[in-house]
């Protein structure tokens, strides 16, 4: 008589799994979505022998702790679905990460197989394993697969079907130390009150779910009689210091292991790894990714300064052979209007691609994955998991494409928080606004202003984070594991196809939605018929003197008012407004003496304005993806008035502090 | 012995970095201070120059107890230390092609290579000469 068996293969993301799952079932696969979720279920069967093999793939996790959905349906399945065995399916080539869930499957008492995948590979690089020493030392079945040619699939199934009839499995319990272990005790000794609870999880399991703070564990403590004696416990306890306590100690009981059993995986650390010893330090990492940021933001402004020297060269000679045009009002239209508008933003590319560059050598160096894993303890500090940070990385070359990077966070609460924060990450756009006044009024530390502007925009967003996190959007966020990939020497040709992929939207804006910005404001201040271009008699300075007395107490004139206002299209339009309103198209390089000449500014107004226009409301294009992503106009408008309000009050407490500070003017 | 040349050099290194680097911040707190003539008064500059110290200096107890991996401390700092020299580097050749472009070459002078990011690189050249180029190729092939 045939037996039938279910076999759940668990496992790390990209380790092979569905390789391994094809290369078991075959063509005899069938899809579905797990319960209440869109997150796909694959099943499919295999006959091995006299034994039907029901075998069900589960969604790739790090961890069985409950902080995503993939971690909860898979831990739900192994609980809940009672899978005669569970084959965890193990990179090779990466034992030390893999074995993490191998210890916490191990708890929960479920019979076990490791599939030793990815082996072939494992060998090439001459790494040594010693599958019976293994099997032995974790007391768990090792097979060796390589599910890419098919191999061990055979022994695989066999080890499945004798698990499959041993019986019982005890649960394979790590020592967790003389602080730890005691109020594991007290946990499980809470538990046993509640006979029903324990009958349907292991109580050692639970105990150490409930002390890592597993939210999933504390909804089932809600509801038992048990909930008193277990909250008085937990009450007195830091479960981010225990969770964290706890994975040292797995991580430690897996070093041990590790020598004994692989001769060549704990071998001489690698170039990588020496660089990441220094570079991850709790100590030198933060102020290593700061200097690294600075030094790209002091090379954007100086080796950018004779290209753009070398455009505004060329913008002259145009505005010149412009001004002899007939009729006067084409001449005006082609000198005010196109070279004092798209020109004064085309004069910033080599910033913009500059700064793209080195962004693009940081990440392809592998930097930035680094740079991500340590802000993950600031993140995690104000609520936020590092996985955020890729995002905000993202866009200081352009928001739109960071806030559809937030897809890869997992929890809703998290990923809108990393949504909300990303407008205030300085992208491409902004900076020319930056370099054109920090150049002007702060001439001796340009890049020293810009640097500091960036950082500004990299504290609201945290500090808005925190605020939002302790108000309107709380919870805990998912712990940050990512795999580093090695440090590579960046290619010229790879930098500068990655500058150029992120770097060419600007020169494409430059032809559509910013000329269509600077003819709209050129019109408005040409207009009416027989009035002075950009006066206050026209329409643009019209607009600018309605709405120009919300902006006084922040020392704004009615030019950077509508500049302000055309910026909300696209943000490179404020530059292009400027030049427009103070009529410098003839002469590229008079928007800075215009500027200068202009009683109304000063250092400190220049200061607020660069403020005001970091956090302002966001661009329409960024608007419109923060809409998409999070399916709301709600969050959406709240982005707007929040973003808005943050930058008037910075740039009001810029403006006013300084004149106290300078005597009761602005200067 | 081949060690204790890296333990001279990191805390060398280190102890000149750092020192540089409280200097510009000195210089530039206090306006009253004289700068010298190779040292500006820069608070951001000179807190590169601190860390960069710093990471020179945080090498050297392990590499005298002989601990595995305290060289990656010297190597990092000879990373930053280039890739600064290489910043300043471009920096003043920037400055100097646009007075060659748009300006009068007889204002530019030699004099304003002198500053500590540049000229202490030059002492991280002849480190990564000795040292660096077999550990940089390890982290191309790895």
């Amino acid at each position: 008589m045939s037996k039938k068996i279910t076999i759940a293969l668990a496992g790390n993301p990209n380790v092979g799994k569905s390789t391994l799952f094809t290369a078991i079932t075959g063509k005899r696969q069938h899809t579905g979505n797990w319960p209440g979720v869109t997150v796909e279920k694959k099943s499919g069967s295999v006959r091995h022998h006299d034994t039907d093999i029901e075998v069900v793939d589960l969604p790739g996790t790090y961890s069985l702790t409950a902080y995503s959905q993939d971690e909860v349906i898979a831990r739900d399945f192994i609980i809940d679905g009672k899978p005669d065995v569970v084959v965890q399916v193990v990179d090779a080539t990466s034992l030390e990460r893999n074995l993490y869930l191998t210890t916490q499957l191990s708890e929960l008492g479920v019979p076990l197989v490791i599939a030793l995948n990815m082996a072939d590979m494992a060998e090439q690089r001459g790494d040594v394993i010693d599958l019976q020493k293994m099997s032995k030392y974790l007391e768990i079945p090792v097979v060796r697969t390589v599910g890419s040619k098919g191999e061990g699939i055979g022994g695989l199934l066999d080890a499945v079907v004798r698990e499959s009839g041993t019986s019982p499995h005890h649960e394979h319990s790590i020592g967790y130390g003389d602080r730890v272990e005691p109020v594991i005790a007290d946990l499980i000794e809470a538990l046993r009150q509640d006979p029903a609870l324990t009958s349907r999880y292991p109580p050692r399991w639970l105990a150490v779910r409930l002390l890592e703070g597993d939210e999933d564990a504390e909804k089932k403590i809600k509801v038992s009689r048990a909930r008193d004696a277990i909250y008085s416990i937990l009450s007195g306890i830091d479960a981010g210091e225990y969770e964290a306590l706890m994975a040292d100690r797995r991580y430690e009981v897996i070093a041990a292991v590790l020598p004994q059993v692989c001769t060549t995986c704990v071998g001489e650390m690698t170039a990588s790894d020496l660089i990441d010893r220094v570079v991850t330090s709790r100590y030198l990492g933060i102020p290593i990714f700061l200097v690294l940021m600075w030094g790209a933001f002091e090379l954007t402004f100086t080796v950018a300064s004779p290209f753009m020297a070398m455009i505004e060269a060329v913008q002259e000679y145009l505005a010149g052979v412009a001004a002899g045009i007939q009729p006067g009002w084409l001449a005006t239209l082609i000198g005010d209007g196109l070279i004092g508008g798209v020109g004064s933003v085309l004069i910033f590319l080599p910033n913009i691609f500059i700064l793209l560059f080195l962004l693009a050598i940081l990440e392809d160096s592998g930097y930035l994955a680094r740079a991500a894993f340590v802000m993950d303890r600031l993140m995690y500090s104000i609520g936020l998991p590092g996985r955020s940070f890729i995002p905000m990385i993202v866009g200081f070359g352009c928001n739109v494409p960071a806030i559809m990077a937030t897809r890869t966070i997992e929890d809703t609460s998290d990923r809108l928080i990393t949504i909300l924060i990303n407008p205030f990450i300085s992208c491409g756009a902004r900076l020319p606004v930056f370099v054109l006044f920090a150049g002007l009024f702060f001439p001796e530390n340009p890049g020293t202003v810009i640097f500091g502007l960036y950082v500004l925009g990299i504290v609201v967003a945290i500090a808005s984070a925190k605020l939002f996190r302790a108000t309107i959007l709380p919870g805990k966020p998912a712990p940050f594991l990512m795999e580093m990939p090695p440090y590579r020497l960046p290619t010229a040709m790879t930098s500068v196809r990655h500058m150029w992929d992120r770097g060419s939207m600007y020169i494409r804006k430059a032809g559509g939605i910013i000329l269509i910005g600077a003819l709209v404001i050129w019109a408005l201040a040409a207009s009416p018929a027989g009035v002075e271009y950009g006066s206050a008699a026209s329409y643009a300075g019209m607009i600018g003197q309605a709405v120009q007395p919300l902006f006084a107490p922040l020392g704004f004139n009615w030019e950077m008012t509508v500049s302000l206002i055309f910026g909300f299209v696209a943000k490179e339009i404020v530059i292009a407004s400027l030049g427009t309103l103070y009529g410098v198209g003839e002469d590229a390089g008079a928007l800075e003496g215009a500027l200068l000449a202009d009683p109304a500014l000063g250092s400190i107004t220049a200061l607020a304005f660069m403020v005001f226009v970091l956090l302002y409301l966001p661009c329409i294009a960024t608007m419109a993806v923060i809409r998409k992503e999070t399916g709301s106009w709600k969050w959406t408008a709240f982005s707007i008035v929040f973003g808005t309000a943050v930058a008037y009050l910075a740039a009001f407490i810029i403006a006013r502090g300084g004149a106290l500070l300078f005597g009761g003017v602005i200067p | 012995m081949k060690n204790s040349i890296k333990l001279f050099f990191s805390g060398i290194m280190g102890a000149l970095y750092l020192g540089c680097g409280f200097l510009e911040i000195g210089f530039w707190i206090v306006p009253g201070l004289a700068a010298m003539e190779v040292v500006p008064a820069d608070i951001l500059g000179g807190f590169v120059l601190c860390v960069i110290g710093l990471v020179f200096l945080a090498g050297v107890p392990g590499l005298r107890s002989g601990t595995p991996g305290a060289i990656a401390y010297l190597f990092v700092g000879l990373l930053l230390s280039l890739a600064f020299g290489l910043v300043a580097f471009l920096a003043i050749g920037a400055g100097w092609l646009e007075t060659a472009l748009f300006g009068d070459l007889s204002e530019w002078s030699a004099a304003e290579m002198a500053v500590p990011m540049l000229y202490l690189a030059l002492g991280s050249m002849a480190g990564y000469a000795a040292w660096g180029r077999e550990f940089f190729r390890g982290v191309a092939r790895a």
